[in-house]
């Protein structure tokens, strides 16, 4: 397994290459890149831009493990007005195109977005509708749309069985799942989630999760990789009879006040140790 | 070569789907009845096995015929079954273990699958004697792992016949190694899966067959649908008759 990390763990008042030479040199073998995030990856950024940044992630020895977007909860597919559903759909498709020019296959999207507006019924139908429409750009360009299970944060496919089945209404090969195993709080355990959707996992987040706590305010319920309360060796257990073989995308949300790059550094070493098993 | 394993053999000589289909036709599910204390791996066992005879344990003989006909239906070829499964097992009686011992002497393969995690303490005494008088295996009281309060992974790591990892089943029953009958010396006891450093599932020649102890139940698992543990059970009938080469020998 090969482990990346966002390029939105890069502090914000360095630049981009800076970036990339602390995350070769923290041990990773590539970036996920986060379309709408930062201002080198804009829905502005021009093909010819896009490859000057594979160029740029290349010559720091590094590959892209995948395109995420931050774009989703602002204009996300499952939207009542046709105009946002519109621009999702759009930023979407240029994650696909993104992804084909930096050499990757897979892109990460937030599939469907309820709120006290948007009832879940709403929120399903249209998801769906978008995802059959999306897997048609995506199957020619061979590049696979992983959903993310944000659960708790998008109050959406919440269980397994929910996104699975999600999935088999898609029915599509070039639509599965982007796994986060940090995502999943109380509301289940991400063991099951990773032996239910086996082959249908695209890629893997990882990052650890405080259980039964619970967000409030501005306290994150995330942490590092080991301090929380997920099943780490399970979770291990469970990669190995799915067969998963991928990339493992470290999803930081926890920033050091001081030292920053040093948050590169443990996580890097933290999926070593995942990675070996040595618990 | 016995007679069995020849006409196994000449039998099962046609294509591998063909041989396939032979195999399953030629598997037994043993109901204990009451004393089938998780109903739902009998069913998980029975979805599995589809050609498999199903048979109260009481109408089990010494020559249990399966669903398989050698020659012609019509002329009543019945074949001898080759895969005894005894799933979600409470309580067994001395003249069950008997017959399923000869069963097994007679060339076959028997899954004994232990339900004693969810049965009370006089099922898994008798259970615990039947399989220390018949089989030369020890069996330890049933335990449920998350209890320890450790955090475990939650799989069985199955070594054979396939390679592969099933969810555990809450209750295991652990198998000890020093099982010994007083009168005569035994085959090794053969670990073919373990959780959290237990043995839970074993393997010995019993006479001319070989017995499976399975702790941790895997029936639920199958009716769950759960991808490694059909692999797990077909492997194990792809092997066909008992004899040297399929235990590996």
């Amino acid at each position: 397994m090969k482990k990346s990390i966002g390029d939105n763990i890069i502090p914000k008042d360095w630049t981009l290459e800076r970036g990339l030479e602390l995350i070769k040199r923290s041990g990773y073998d590539g970036v996920e890149l986060w379309l709408g995030d930062r201002p080198w990856f804009q829905m502005n950024t021009s093909d010819t831009q896009v490859r000057e940044l594979r160029r740029k992630v290349e010559d720091a020895g590094l590959a892209v493990s995948d395109v995420a977007n931050s774009l989703d909860w602002d204009e996300n597919i499952s939207a009542r007005d046709p105009r946002i559903r519109e621009r999702a759909m759009r930023h979407v498709e240029r994650q696909i195109e993104s992804a084909q020019l930096l050499g990757t296959d897979a892109i990460l999207l937030v599939a469907g977005l309820v709120t006290e507006e948007i009832p879940y019924n709403e929120v399903y139908g249209r998801s769906i509708e978008a995802l059959r429409t999306l897997a048609e750009k995506a199957g020619p360009a061979r590049v696979k749309i992983g959903c993310e299970n944000c659960n708790s944060e998008h109050r959406f496919l919440i269980s397994p069985r929910e996104f699975w089945q999600l999935l088999n209404e898609v029915n599509n090969p070039w639509v599965g799942i982007h796994l986060d195993v940090g995502n999943i709080h109380d509301t289940g355990f991400p063991e099951q989630w990773i032996e239910m959707h086996g082959r249908r996992i695209t890629r893997v987040h990882l990052k650890d999760v405080l259980r039964h706590r619970g967000r409030s305010g501005d306290q994150s319920v995330y942490t590092n990789i080991f301090l929380g309360d997920n099943n780490w060796p399970a979770i291990r257990a469970a990669l190995d009879k799915a067969g998963y073989d991928g990339w493992l995308i470290a999803e930081m949300e926890a920033r050091y006040r001081y030292a920053p790059d040093q948050q590169l550094w443990d996580t890097a070493t933290a999926i070593d140790r995942f990675t070996a098993a040595k618990f | 070569m016995t007679r069995r394993i020849f006409l196994g053999a000449a039998a099962c000589a046609g294509s591998a789907p063909a041989r396939m289909r032979e195999l399953e036709l030629r598997c037994a599910l043993v109901d204990l009845g009451s004393d089938c204390v998780l109903r739902e791996s009998l069913e998980g066992f029975a979805g599995a096995m589809p050609g498999a005879i199903k048979i109260p344990a009481e109408q089990l003989t010494d020559w249990q015929e399966c669903q398989f006909y050698a020659v012609d239906r019509e002329l009543g070829h019945r074949q001898e079954c080759l895969f005894y499964v005894v799933p979600g097992a409470g309580a067994i009686n001395d003249d069950l273990g008997l017959r399923l011992a000869r069963l097994v002497d007679r060339e076959g393969w028997l899954v004994f699958e232990s339900g004693a995690g969810f049965a009370d303490e006089t099922a898994f005494r008798t259970q615990r004697e039947m399989l220390a008088s018949y089989f030369g295996l020890a069996i330890e009281r049933p335990m449920n792992l998350r209890e320890s309060g450790e955090s475990i992974v939650p799989y069985v790591d199955y070594a054979w016949p396939a390679a592969v990892k099933i969810r555990d089943f809450s209750r295991v029953v652990p198998v000890g190694l020093a099982a010994r009958p007083a009168e005569a010396p035994v085959p090794p006891l053969e670990v073919i899966g373990a959780i959290a450093g237990r043995r839970v599932a074993v393997r010995r020649r019993v006479g001319r067959g070989v017995l499976i102890f399975l702790g941790s139940p895997i029936g639920p698992a199958l009716g769950a649908g759960d991808r490694d543990a059909h692999r797990w059970l077909k492997s194990l009938m792809a092997l066909g008759p008992v004899d040297s080469t399929s235990f590996g020998e």
